[in-house]
């Protein structure tokens, strides 16, 4: 009885003092999506279960933007900041660059870091060194609606994927067949529009093959050969569907955003190729979800974007998992870190959610991909990521504000773009060695 | 015989018996003379309704029916049961309590502190005064994102953290016991309409300056109190920037902040966001409309002389 | 001094200490951080590095620092007189003796606290080129369809009306401000032969000024940080056309993370609001009549 009592004391005070010793680590991650949110709390808990010693909370910020991380930011400056946090990869740099993210350089060997896609390895560099560990990524493609292209009795082969990457041509002449106006010429349906969706300049500047930046001479290239030849494309083709119509047909879905709208933050009724009234659009993986969703009676299908060059292109984003400044113990951090990026967590995230891992083999394991997810998959060989430069986001900025003037056909394409380089080098400048 | 430096008793009896007449064939006249206006205010009040309107069908509508082009005017299927799935997919009790805290502690404080110090801005005289006031003018720049606008935004943060008000209620309520410039101008301009010869007629029988800002200059101004009240504890109720960069457990978010877990990257449950935004501001006009006659009273100063 | 007056010092600065602390602390401390950090090149973090004037030369060399600024104040030269005009309106109309008068003065008062992306959503259909009520109603006076967002020399009109739904806010101050005038004054009027409009222009109107500098000062203030319909609705577009000042610099502070730019900024748009509400107040005496005669 006595040596009970006193084992059970002990065991209470070891139980006690394990949770003591436990040290507790904030996780803050801006996603809402349930499903997602799911998956992450799945890797939390594999992670402390693992790892005794160390309590992760997953903690949800939302944010009102992507590129808004003013509570991010504040609480690092007031030094309640997370220990982990989840970026958007394409920021990483940015954010480096003012100094709000910790470098992590010495703690991932070189060898570890071949393991992951080469372009989602690159944006977590700056000037070199790594202040962030790629976590998922996604890619863009050509969405068609079959049902439309089948009521026009058009041949539409050359977007079977198993044809290899449509030409410009090809995707012209479907388009045209589909283009459909009424007594008052105002468009009631509409073929293709570069532009909108997920047709920003990265999109059809890198389908076109060319490059953003030039590394090695530190300055922006969007007025370069192919660049400038995609934004001439996107010009001809709004002068093609006639500018002013085109634009008051967007304009009676968009959200006002001007002449281009994006898909997440407008209701579904306010997107074209949901509701039917638009053939094809470059769009985002995760297009397939949103159109299971709203639109679950329609035909569609999913192919490369299309290109002059006949060579699959694409680009992509995603997330990081960083470690802002004024992390405690960053050993601790570091230690979820790896965990989450690493095979089991990459693996859990791409099984439970639709986003695709960033460590190659785990994109070479077939079990994990079906259907339409397998064949994006498959493009995702031929993807970019976004220069990774301090002034990320005011290059995106301009970039589009560029495409609006060409659209608009207040600018030349040539001089829209260099005009790009003109607002954003002088900034870039600062960082040049 | 009326007391001065108390309100005339509202003449109700008068306003009654215009309201109702008592023939029928006054109430058929009565109803003809404000058709005109009432036309009018019909028309307005269904535009000024129309966004709760929209909201309404949104809230109500399914998934399916959300992507319909053009959209249509009624659902054609009631989901009722949005507004149920809207307060499980957030913890809304629990952030509608943390929000009914903020508003009410800060509404107190707000309107507490901005009556004082109009009071000292207009029913005394002193060297420097109106100098001072363009303090008052000056700052509402800062106030109307306050406390987060990006420029004072950093610096406040540090300060609180520091004090480690951080993740509590406190850098959201205790700054508005210190007056807030866009209230206090309020209640300076109603207060300067009352006649100064009240004040002093209490100042000669020796009333110190709290007695008579309390029993009379107070009741005097409870029309714009209630206002500033109101206006207080609506923004507070709304605010969204402030409870999301102080508050870092989600069980201390607020019903604004609340709302934003509706909106994702790729995809916002609008149904949901529709919901949920149509419980938030039910609330609020509630209390708008049960208590605006607190404020619709009028300081009716004619009849003191 | 008098003993009165020093007796009304006393008094004034017990009763306004509340406001010196929180000026000090809420204004003058991040304003002179700012002030500071104009004349500095800082991320947020790290080091604030020294440069002197280079942030205000950049800025008047910056053309969407111009454009910003013109787009502010065309919107709020638009904006204020507008507002003032609506929410004068709108309190005649709360002000009419009805019995259901409560329910229509929530109606006019709802849409100012309806949370801004709820409102948009609304406008996006009003203002749609093609099936918008607002266009609906232009063309059965025959004018052809407006694209109210798309189209850059209009899209900040657009912006305008929309915040014409918010003018509930101001007309409750106009109409507790015209419950306070004695009915005396208008019977008075209607012996002297007074018509509706004599009576709005020379009854109740003069006795509203202190209600009009406090809402037009205000909506100096408000207006000209305009930000948030500009940052869901168009994000400054189309072709920069809504890019207001507060929204750049937003921009500056967070997505470029140069907050000594932000800063200057800042100080600049602070400058501009102090000069024109000084402006509008010092000269209030000429038309503010405080005292209500009985």
């Amino acid at each position: 009885m006595f040596k009970l009592r006193t084992a059970l004391a002990l065991a209470f005070a070891l139980i006690v003092g394990v949770a003591a010793a436990q040290q507790s680590l904030t996780f803050w991650t801006s996603l809402t999506y349930p499903i997602d949110v799911e998956a992450l709390q799945t890797i939390v808990d594999e992670f402390n279960a693992a790892n005794p010693d160390l309590e992760v909370e997953l903690v949800q910020v939302p944010g009102s933007d992507v590129n808004d991380v003013s509570k991010l930011m504040t609480a690092v400056a007031g030094g309640t900041g997370p220990d982990i946090y989840m970026l958007d990869r394409f920021t990483v740099a940015q954010r480096a660059a003012a100094g709000l993210l910790t470098d992590l350089g010495d703690r991932i060997d070189s060898g570890a870091a071949d393991a992951f896609l080469e372009f989602a390895w690159n944006e977590v560099l700056f000037q070199g060194d790594a202040y962030g560990v790629p976590f998922d990524t996604d890619v863009r493609a050509l969405y068609y609606n079959r049902d439309m292209i089948d009521a026009a009795g058009v041949d539409a082969s050359a977007l079977d994927p198993a044809n290899g990457v449509p030409s410009l041509e090809d995707v012209e002449r479907i388009a045209q067949a589909l283009n459909e106006t009424d007594d008052q010429g105002n468009y009631t349906q509409v073929g293709f529009i570069p532009w909108v969706g997920q047709g920003q300049p990265y999109t059809w500047g890198f389908a076109f093959g060319g490059d953003f930046y030039d590394e090695a001479a530190c300055r922006l290239t969007p007025d370069s050969e192919e660049i400038v030849a995609s934004m001439a494309w996107v010009d001809d083709w709004a002068g093609m569907l006639g500018r002013d119509e085109i634009v008051n047909y967007i304009s009676t879905f968009s959200s006002g955003a001007g002449p281009i709208a994006w898909s997440g933050q407008i209701p579904p009724a306010q997107n074209p190729f949901i509701t039917g009234r638009l053939g094809m659009v470059a769009e985002g993986d995760w297009f397939v979800a949103n159109l299971e969703r709203y639109a679950p009676d329609m035909e569609f299908g999913v192919t490369y974007l299309p290109s002059p060059t006949g060579e699959v292109a694409s680009w992509s984003g995603g997330w990081a998992m960083v470690m802002p400044t004024g992390t405690e113990d960053e050993d601790a951090a570091y230690r979820f870190i790896e965990h989450i990026t690493g095979t089991q967590g990459q693996r859990t995230y791409a099984e439970m959610t639709s986003h695709f891992p960033t460590r190659a083999e785990l994109l070479e394991d077939d079990a994990i991909y079906e259907g339409r997810r397998a064949f994006l998959r498959t493009i995702l060989d031929g993807s970019h990521a976004r220069p990774a430069l301090p002034v990320g986001g005011q290059y995106w900025g301009e970039l589009r504000g560029a495409q609006e003037e060409t659209v608009l056909d207040r600018m030349a394409p040539e001089e829209a773009l260099e005009r790009v380089v003109s607002r954003v080098q002088p900034r870039l400048d600062e960082y040049c060695d | 015989m009326k007391r001065p430096g108390s309100p005339p008793p509202l003449d109700r009896s008068s306003r009654r018996a215009r309201r109702r007449p008592v023939t029928r064939a006054g109430l058929l006249r009565a109803l003809k003379e404000k058709v005109g206006t009432r036309a009018l205010l019909l028309v307005m009040a269904a535009f000024f309704l129309m966004p709760l309107y929209w909201m309404t069908i949104t809230a109500l509508k399914s998934p399916a029916e959300l992507s319909q082009f053009p959209p249509t005017l009624w659902p054609r299927d009631p989901q009722w049961r949005n507004f149920v799935d809207a307060v499980t997919f957030i913890p809304f009790g629990r952030y509608f309590l943390n929000t009914v805290v903020i508003a009410v502690l800060g509404t107190i404080g707000t309107t507490l502190s901005s009556f004082l110090v109009a009071y000292g801005f207009s029913r005394l005289r002193w060297p420097g005064r109106d100098i001072v006031f363009v303090t008052v003018l000056a700052s509402i720049f800062i106030f109307v994102r306050f406390p987060v606008n990006p420029i004072t935004m950093v610096p406040l943060f540090v300060l609180f953290a520091k004090m480690g008000w951080v993740n509590t209620f406190l850098p959201l309520i205790v700054p508005t016991f210190f007056g807030n410039p866009f209230y206090i101008f309020l209640l300076r301009q109603f207060l300067l309409q009352i006649p100064r010869e009240i004040s002093d007629a209490a100042r000669i029988d020796g009333a110190n300056e709290f007695q008579i800002m309390r029993r009379i200059v107070l009741p005097l101004t409870k029309p714009a109190l209630a206002v500033v009240a109101i206006f207080a504890a609506f923004m507070l109720w709304n605010d969204f920037l402030g409870p999301l960069i102080y508050l870092q457990d989600q069980d201390r978010y607020t019903l604004s902040v609340g709302l934003s877990f509706y909106q994702g990257t790729h995809d916002t449950e609008w149904h949901l966001l529709m919901a949920a935004s149509t419980l938030v501001v039910l609330p609020q006009l509630a209390i708008f409309f049960f208590f605006q006659r607190y404020f619709l009273e009028g300081i009716t100063l004619g009849s003191v002389k | 001094m008098t003993r009165n007056d020093r007796r009304e010092l006393r008094w004034g600065l017990i009763f306004i200490s509340p406001w010196i602390v929180g000026f000090l602390a809420f204004v003058v401390y991040p304003m002179a951080n700012a002030g500071y950090l104009s004349f500095t090149r800082f991320s947020g973090f790290g080091e604030a590095r020294w440069i002197g004037w280079a942030n205000y030369r950049r800025l008047f060399q910056d053309d969407l620092f111009w454009t910003s600024l013109w787009n502010t104040v065309v919107y709020v030269g638009m904006a204020v007189p507008l507002g003032l005009v609506v929410a004068l309106a709108l309190a005649l109309a709360m002000n009419q003796r009805l019995r259901e008068v409560a329910w229509y003065r929530t109606a006019f008062y709802l849409p100012s606290i309806l949370p801004l992306f709820a409102l948009s959503l609304i406008f996006v259909w009003l203002l749609n080129p093609r099936f918008g009520l607002f266009n609906y109603l232009l063309s059965l006076i025959g004018v052809s369809p407006v694209n109210w967002l798309g189209d850059p020399r209009i899209a900040k009109i657009s912006l305008v009306l929309v915040a014409q739904l918010g003018a509930g806010h101001a007309a409750v101050i106009f109409l507790a401000g015209l419950r306070a005038i004695p009915q005396t004054l208008y019977d008075a009027a209607i012996i002297d032969g007074a018509n509706d409009l004599q009576k709005l222009f020379h009854v109740t109107i003069p006795l509203l000024t202190p209600s009009i500098l406090y809402n037009l000062i205000s909506a100096i203030g408000v207006n000209l940080q305009i930000f948030t319909q500009a940052y869901i609705m168009t994000d400054g577009g189309p072709v920069d056309s809504t890019l207001f000042y507060a929204l750049y610099l937003y921009r500056n502070a967070f997505n470029y993370s140069d907050l000594g730019y932000a800063s200057a900024m800042s100080w600049i748009l602070f400058v501009l609001n102090l000069a024109l509400a000084l402006f509008v107040f010092a000269r209030a005496r000429r038309w503010v009549r405080y005292e209500v005669v009985g």
